[in-house]
């Protein structure tokens, strides 16, 4: 059952896919047509069965390095990826998006990001012109997929939230339609860690203690030359490795770490407290467990948890609960 | 007048050619941040544009300047990592096109915000069989002794050796942020791996490229400490539990090291003022993880057992490093190994003081007539660091027993409508067990 509401799913991505690809509409009698028709009546409005909630950040450190991150795997991996990433004016291209380096840059900034839905999904937010081959290029990436319902959240400053859309979550510079870059994001932000983006969308395949590789469609920007009119902007569709931050994540990290059984059933208590008081909607009561988590892991550190497992588990529930006091009255109940 | 300008030059170039500052820190290369670095080199490339001019894309990576950089850790496994001491090692290195090809690599290069470091005379060690590492000309070099054969692929290195370790010491400049990082030039040489005892030519492949490593020694965390954490109250405490760790790492006191490395963590989660750990205490917390690292590396050449003491052994047989019963803080006594390579403290005679402002055996600390116990976080008249459960709020303490400071005394100074605030006799925090909601 599951697998057939996948296929659901897929077939209205599909249709959209090779209604851009292909060169004209198919005829309404024509096999292809019926083809089409019946990709598009059952793919509508179905989500896999073993979908999951799950929640990522961003920080501006993380976005303004992401498009090196990415050319330096997209380089390494060029063999298999063939025609797919290339070289453009000093930058990467990867599918048919330019990557240029914002760290090597200064005067490039990054006014507009989407978290895109995976090698289907990404091609019918992009537009025609970056979407020819990007599903094979993301597919080739092992780009995860995600399924609606998604919401994004921003707490950077000058930065909103844009009108949400199918298969993509997107934040956007206040003045961005107007190439005012105020808040704009350049490589002096590199030592930003603070996450400034929250997005959480139910995830097509669970990434266990690893990061899921997600499409990212950043768009940077020169300054702007005439007042009003935005500055020239190129358009990079990367895959970022992100981390899951959330109570999900730390159940994970618990059950692969090598621990004595009365500190597995302590940890996965306080896990479990987390939950409930997730469940009944105080995200700040949650944070607190959390934080208690991570110090109950720091006291045992180095008595009964190795101590990189240690570390990986006092980062992830720090990410954590930094997730659940994002917003300013998040923050506030938190404290 | 003519003395008097002399002077006046010596003393104005005296004070020009003042030498930066040098430290000599402790840096480890793993096998994963060697490989990743070839593709973070070649983007790196790709982003000068002009400045790599002639940078062609390969499968699998670039080339330019006559050097491809491309399938390293899978096509090619790695056969050595050198570590170079800045662009000047180019010329020596690259002699093709009559010096053409390392003048563009020393330009490229030059534009990486490489670390100017002197390389010392030893100290380089590596936990990988097979791998030695040698003093070379800029640098230091650590190689597989089958890169040379013909017939065995004994010691290549791929991604399933990333956690593996390539360990040297530097003399580098102080960074201008505490925990910053230091970028070191390196030279990788791979070789394709043979799959019939050499019956055919290897590939060979070598390439540049340039390596983020932070220092793994305990003086990193009083930088840390000193210019992270904004209050100082915390920062005082935990400048306090610093120097108790470098002193038991000078003692070689690895049980003692890692209790405190354990207890400041744990105490940086426990008084941020906020549901999470600042980024500036985050920091601390990496510092503290890295110093971890440096102190679980073990060379591949140590055997607990072998008579000498090396790296991550406190002793080796009769090997105490020159440590003696007397030199720890004992009265008299014999100093012996233990089979796991730990200082034995058992036959030493231990005549500690407490008051004489000397820490000695069994004591935790001894701040002399400091001594006191009233003092928040100060050291105990048992000579005992302050603990939860001695009567006194220190600051890492919301509460002692029915003590809860100033501030809070109750469920509702926590912001719950009622019920019952206790302590934890444990940590000495507040426990909220019993405290109401109020929906």
């Amino acid at each position: 059952m599951a697998w057939i509401r996948s296929t659901r799913w897929y077939g209205a991505r599909l249709l959209v896919l090779l209604l851009l690809i292909l060169p004209r509409v198919p005829r309404l009698v024509s096999p292809t047509f019926l083809l089409l028709t019946g990709l598009f009546v059952g793919g509508f409005g179905s989500v896999p069965a073993n979908a999951a909630e799950r929640t990522f950040v961003l920080a501006p450190s993380v976005l303004v390095s992401a498009p090196d991150l990415f050319g330096a795997k997209a380089l390494s991996r060029s063999a298999t990826l063939g025609r797919a990433v290339g070289l453009k004016r000093g930058a990467i291209r990867f599918a048919k998006g330019v990557c240029p380096s914002l760290l090597a840059d200064p005067t490039r900034r990054i006014t507009r990001v989407r978290l895109l839905g995976g090698p289907v999904g990404a091609p019918l937010v992009v537009g025609r012109s970056l979407a020819t081959g990007l599903t094979s290029a993301l597919t080739l990436m092992n780009t995860a997929t995600w399924f609606a319902p998604a919401s994004g959240t921003t707490r950077q400053a000058q930065w909103i939230s844009e009108a949400p859309v199918s298969d993509a979550i997107g934040f956007a510079t206040t003045g961005f339609a107007t190439g005012d870059q105020t808040g704009a994001l350049g490589g002096s932000d590199a030592v930003k860690t603070s996450p400034g983006f929250r997005m959480v969308v139910n995830l097509g395949s669970d990434p266990g203690i690893d990061t899921a590789e997600l499409a990212v469609a950043v768009t940077t920007e020169l300054p702007s030359k005439k007042l009003g009119k935005p500055g020239k902007r190129t358009e990079c569709i990367l895959v970022a490795s992100l981390e899951p931050v959330d109570l999900e994540a730390l159940r994970d990290l618990v059950a692969a770490t090598p621990l004595g059984t009365v500190t597995r059933n302590r940890l996965n208590f306080i896990l479990n407290t987390a939950q409930t008081f997730l469940d009944r909607g105080k995200g700040a009561r949650a944070a607190r467990n959390i934080r208690t988590f991570a110090l109950e892991v720091a006291q045992r550190s180095e008595t009964e948890i190795a101590p990189s497992f240690a570390e990986a588990m006092i980062n992830r529930a720090n990410a954590a609960a930094e997730a659940l006091c994002f917003t300013a009255a998040e923050k506030a109940s938190c404290n | 007048m003519q003395l008097i300008a002399r002077i006046a030059a010596i003393v104005t170039l005296l004070a020009v050619a003042q030498p930066v500052r040098a430290d000599l820190m402790t840096f480890q290369m793993t096998v994963g941040d060697a490989l990743a670095s070839v593709g973070e080199t070649n983007a790196f490339l790709v982003s000068l544009g002009k400045n790599a001019r002639g940078l062609k894309l390969v499968p699998g990576g670039t080339k330019f300047a006559g050097i491809t950089c491309a399938g390293f850790g899978d096509v090619y496994k790695l056969g050595s990592v050198t570590v170079l001491d800045g662009p000047a090692a180019f010329a020596e290195r690259v002699t093709t096109k009559k010096g053409k090809d390392a003048a563009l690599l020393a330009t490229a290069f030059g534009l990486a915000g490489l670390t100017p470091w002197a390389p010392p005379t030893t100290e380089a060690e590596t936990d990988r069989q097979l791998w030695a590492a040698t003093q070379v000309s800029h640098g230091v070099k650590f190689a597989t002794e089958s890169l040379d054969d013909t017939g065995t692929n004994d010691g290549l290195l791929d991604a399933s050796s990333s956690a593996g370790i390539f360990r040297f010491r530097a003399q580098v400049p102080p960074t201008a942020a505490a925990g910053a990082s230091y970028r070191f030039l390196v030279e990788l040489v791979g070789r394709t791996a043979s799959i019939d005892s050499g019956l055919v030519a290897f590939g060979r492949q070598r390439c540049f490229t340039f390596v983020d490593l932070v220092p793994v020694d305990v003086s990193v965390l009083d930088r840390l400490v000193n210019e992270s954490l904004e209050d100082a109250q915390v920062r005082n405490g935990l400048a306090s539990r610093v120097a108790l760790l470098k002193t038991a790492l000078l003692r070689r006191d690895f049980v003692t090291s890692l209790d405190i490395m354990a207890y400041i963590v744990g105490h940086l989660i426990a008084r941020s003022p906020e549901h999470a750990i600042p980024a500036a205490a985050r920091r601390v917390v990496t510092g503290v993880f890295d110093v971890r690292r440096g102190l679980d590396f073990r060379p591949a050449t140590a055997a607990c057992g072998n008579g000498t003491r090396e790296t991550g052994e406190a002793c080796d047989g009769t090997d105490l490093g020159g440590f003696t019963c007397v030199s720890l803080g004992y009265a008299s006594g014999t100093l012996t190994c233990e089979p796991s390579c730990l200082l034995s403290y058992g036959n030493c005679v231990a005549m500690p003081v407490c008051g004489n402002g000397v820490v000695e055996i069994n004591e935790e600390c001894d701040h002399g007539a400091q001594n006191s116990n009233t003092a928040p976080d100060g050291c105990r008249t048992s000579c005992k660091r302050s603990f939860c459960g001695d009567g006194v709020i220190d600051i890492f303490e919301d509460c002692e027993g029915n003590n809860f400071g100033g501030d809070v005394q109750n469920c509702k100074d926590l912001g719950y409508e009622g019920g019952t605030l206790k302590c934890d006799p444990v940590y000495c925090e507040y426990d909220d067990e019993r405290c109401d909601e109020g929906d």
